[in-house]
């Protein structure tokens, strides 16, 4: 089983792959134009590609909520907007269960990304991104919850 | 002025900011010694000096996505005891992260809430500041994630401290 890939705010839109179980650099992400890069492993099991995306955020008076997990199937798309314009999108490769990562924007102002590692975790951080702002897991609006703000915003997928 | 709670929580390095007040800095935390006050009066209902007090709540995000809420120690004579500190020099909130950076806190007898950053020997907190729209953070770049919260002095969590399936911490004072 792949580790889980993260991306979370709390500033900054951050991505990263635990490393237990094998996370791996994605040092693409990086790379202009395309910023995209692969996890490691294979997510789903039997035939077809397929992951849980978990959404738990903090309220504003510190309670944590969770929402899903999702399923995400192997044609399906989740797409993170943050502050910023600045986008993040996981699909699988086709006919693969390969999850590919992809960092891009919806204005005109190209992402800046960098990378950072304490010990073996490395992190890519998105630096001209906010807060997230609006999650999507197949082409449906699964984040924000109407009224409801938010501290902090992890999106889990594995 | 009632104060808006203030943040230190992780994901990577350790983070810091205070919520609402608009543009509110705290740059002294750039400057050795590392230290600066935070807006506003703890609590939110201050009105004398001996009503100064503030709460601590751990959130607490799992590698499985599960999350917990912790407002009482976890450990020792004082579970399930909330955790809270009083307007006095000796009572501390304390976080303590990986790479020994701590953030020490602790309130006046005004209600005012002074956080202090600390490295271990020779270990300065090398801390950068960073803003969008009118939310200002401090980010300790030298520090790693979260592994311990004392209040009084005390331990929160057990052991080691924060278990290591944890792979987001959020300490939120208010």
């Amino acid at each position: 089983m792949p580790s889980p890939v993260i991306i979370d705010d709390g500033g900054s839109t951050r991505i990263k792959q635990l490393v237990s179980g094998g996370g791996k650099k994605m040092d693409k992400l990086m790379e202009g134009p395309n910023n995209e890069d692969e996890a490691d492993g294979n997510f789903g099991t039997g035939a077809s590609a397929s992951c849980d995306v978990t959404i738990v955020f903090i309220k504003t008076d510190g309670t944590p909520t969770t929402l899903g997990p999702f399923s995400m199937g192997p044609s399906d798309e989740t797409v993170i907007l943050s502050q910023g314009n600045q986008r993040v999108k996981a699909k699988f490769n086709p006919g693969t269960k390969v999850l590919k990562l992809k960092v891009d924007k919806t204005g005109s102002a190209d992402p800046i990304v960098e990378a950072k590692q304490v010990n073996t975790q490395r992190r890519y951080i998105v630096t001209n991104a906010g807060a997230i702002t609006n999650v999507t897991v197949a082409g449906v609006q699964q984040f924000p919850l109407t009224g409801v703000d938010s501290l902090y915003t992890m999106v889990h997928l594995a | 002025m009632a104060a808006s709670p203030v943040i230190i929580d992780d994901g990577g390095s350790t983070r810091i900011k205070q919520l609402g007040a608009a543009n509110k800095d705290l740059d002294r935390l750039l400057e050795s010694p590392n230290a600066d006050l935070a807006d506003g009066r703890f609590p939110e209902t201050f009105a004398v000096p001996g009503d100064a007090e503030c709460s601590v709540t751990i959130v607490l995000i799992k590698d499985d996505a599960t999350a917990q809420k912790v407002t009482t120690y976890q450990t020792g004579s004082l579970s399930g005891q909330p955790l809270k500190f009083g307007g006095t020099a000796v009572e501390t909130a304390e976080v303590l992260s990986e790479l020994n950076q701590s953030v020490k806190v602790y309130l006046g007898a005004n209600g005012i809430l002074q956080l202090d950053l600390n490295g271990g020997p020779g270990q300065e907190p090398v801390v950068e500041a960073r803003q969008i729209a009118k939310q200002r953070r401090y980010i300790i770049m030298n520090a790693g994630l979260i592994r311990q919260v004392k209040v009084k002095g005390n331990p929160v969590f057990a052991g080691s401290g924060i278990p290591n399936d944890v792979i987001y911490t959020m300490v939120m004072l208010g």
